[in-house]
């Protein structure tokens, strides 16, 4: 039997390319609705981790108003999808989820549904309105 | 090179006037004093075309911020009615407090009010900095006093020095007690051997005393930071896209845009 100094790398091959985590979607939709209202309104996101889970919590900010409302979160594990997305109500009661949304592709969907929705538009009319009438 | 703007704006809507400002001379920062207007007025010029600025969100209604930068990485630190610090914490880069004051004028308060207003301001920063634990810090206002005046000199006022070579010394101790230095840069602009107007504030008094040009905007730094304060990039405005905020005499003209020159200047944090 011979013995050897030699190390080796028992690793596979680690792919380095960026992947578009559910927080840097996030990000990118805050700068949108910034871009959209000249930044009277910004998106703000709060994040948390707790026992493996992230937990990132969407709030459309009036920086005028020195206010925040809270319009959804995201969580998944470290495995980024499958994650689900939370649904509060005006006093960031919890409401309801969307569960198990499984890659990038569905997360996007969910979350078009959730910023081109009826509420969402309600939020965004009501805080530039206060903003810019105050 | 993280460029600061700082104008009292005499209660003016000149958005458009402050847009052409802040873009000439690429604002990181921007501090408006007397800025009475809605402050999302601003934002829908100054990012009309291009969105730049965030408005910094401030209970402090004396002086609207507008950065570059969210709240996250430049928020609050601590608030009165007339002054605001914020933190600047870029990635990477050290992290420095920014204090913003607006003094009452001296139409309506004495000299002596305003020399306690400098105890109560310095006492402000000082609490900042033990919290935050450094003292790169900066200052920035219209602080209504002169450099020469007793709030701005004094220990316990804001302690602020005429000499870099003295301010470098860090702090100054008299009967057994410690002060920090401020340095002021802004002795060195006085008078018509400045490359800029004799000061930013023109005031001719009926009084037998009269300065008729004042420096009551004003920039101090720490000793600490003052490695990275740029001298060069300091600078009393007094034009903006070529148009000149000065009157025929030379002095600010209010009716165009405030009777105030705004200041700027840089840190090569």
């Amino acid at each position: 039997m011979t013995e050897t100094n030699e190390t080796v790398d028992l690793w596979s091959e680690i792919i380095t390319e960026p992947i578009r985590t559910p927080l840097t979607i996030l990000k990118e939709q805050a700068t949108f609705l910034e871009k959209k209202t000249n930044g009277i309104l910004t998106g703000e996101i709060r994040s948390d981790i707790k026992g493996g889970s992230f937990t990132h919590y969407f709030y459309v900010k009036a920086p005028s108003l020195s206010y925040s409302y809270l319009l959804f979160a995201v969580d998944h594990l470290f495995a980024l999808f499958p994650a689900n997305i939370s649904k509060f109500d005006d006093s960031e009661s919890y409401i309801s989820s969307i569960p198990d949304i499984k890659d990038e592709e569905r997360f996007l969907n969910e979350l078009k549904g959730i910023l081109q929705s009826p509420r969402t538009e309600k939020v965004v009319r009501a805080l530039l309105a206060q903003s810019t009438g105050v | 090179m993280i460029n600061f703007l700082f104008w009292n704006v005499y209660k003016k809507p000149i958005e458009s006037l402050i847009t052409e400002l802040a873009l000439e001379h690429n604002a990181d920062v921007i501090m408006l004093a007397e800025y009475v207007e809605n402050p999302t007025r601003l934002l829908q010029v100054i990012n009309e075309n291009e969105f730049l600025y965030f408005l910094n969100e401030s209970f402090c209604d004396k002086i609207r911020v507008y950065s570059k930068y969210r709240d996250d990485i430049f928020p609050k630190f601590s608030e009165s009615s007339r002054y605001t610090i914020r933190h600047l914490k870029l990635p990477g880069l050290d992290d420095i407090l920014l204090a913003v004051a607006h003094f009452p004028t001296k139409t309506n308060w004495r000299d002596g009010s305003q020399e306690v207003e400098g105890e109560e301001l310095a006492k402000f920063v000082r609490n900042a900095e033990n919290e935050v634990g450094h003292s790169r810090t900066v200052l920035v206002g219209d602080l209504n006093m002169n450099p020469f005046e007793a709030g701005m000199v004094k220990t316990t006022g804001l302690h602020a020095v005429m000499s870099r070579q003295i301010a470098q010394k860090g702090s100054r101790t008299v009967q057994g007690r410690d002060y920090p230095f401020f340095y002021n840069p802004m002795w060195n602009f006085f008078g018509d051997f400045s490359a800029f107007s004799a000061g930013t504030h023109y005031y001719r008094s009926s009084e037998h005393v009269a300065h008729f040009w004042n420096m009551y905007d004003q920039v101090l730094v720490r000793p600490e930071l003052l490695n990275i304060f740029s001298m060069e990039n300091l600078k009393i405005i007094d034009s903006v896209g070529g148009k000149s905020l000065l009157n025929e005499n030379g002095l600010p003209n209010a009716n165009f845009a405030s009777d105030h020159l705004p200041i700027f200047f840089g840190l090569n944090l």
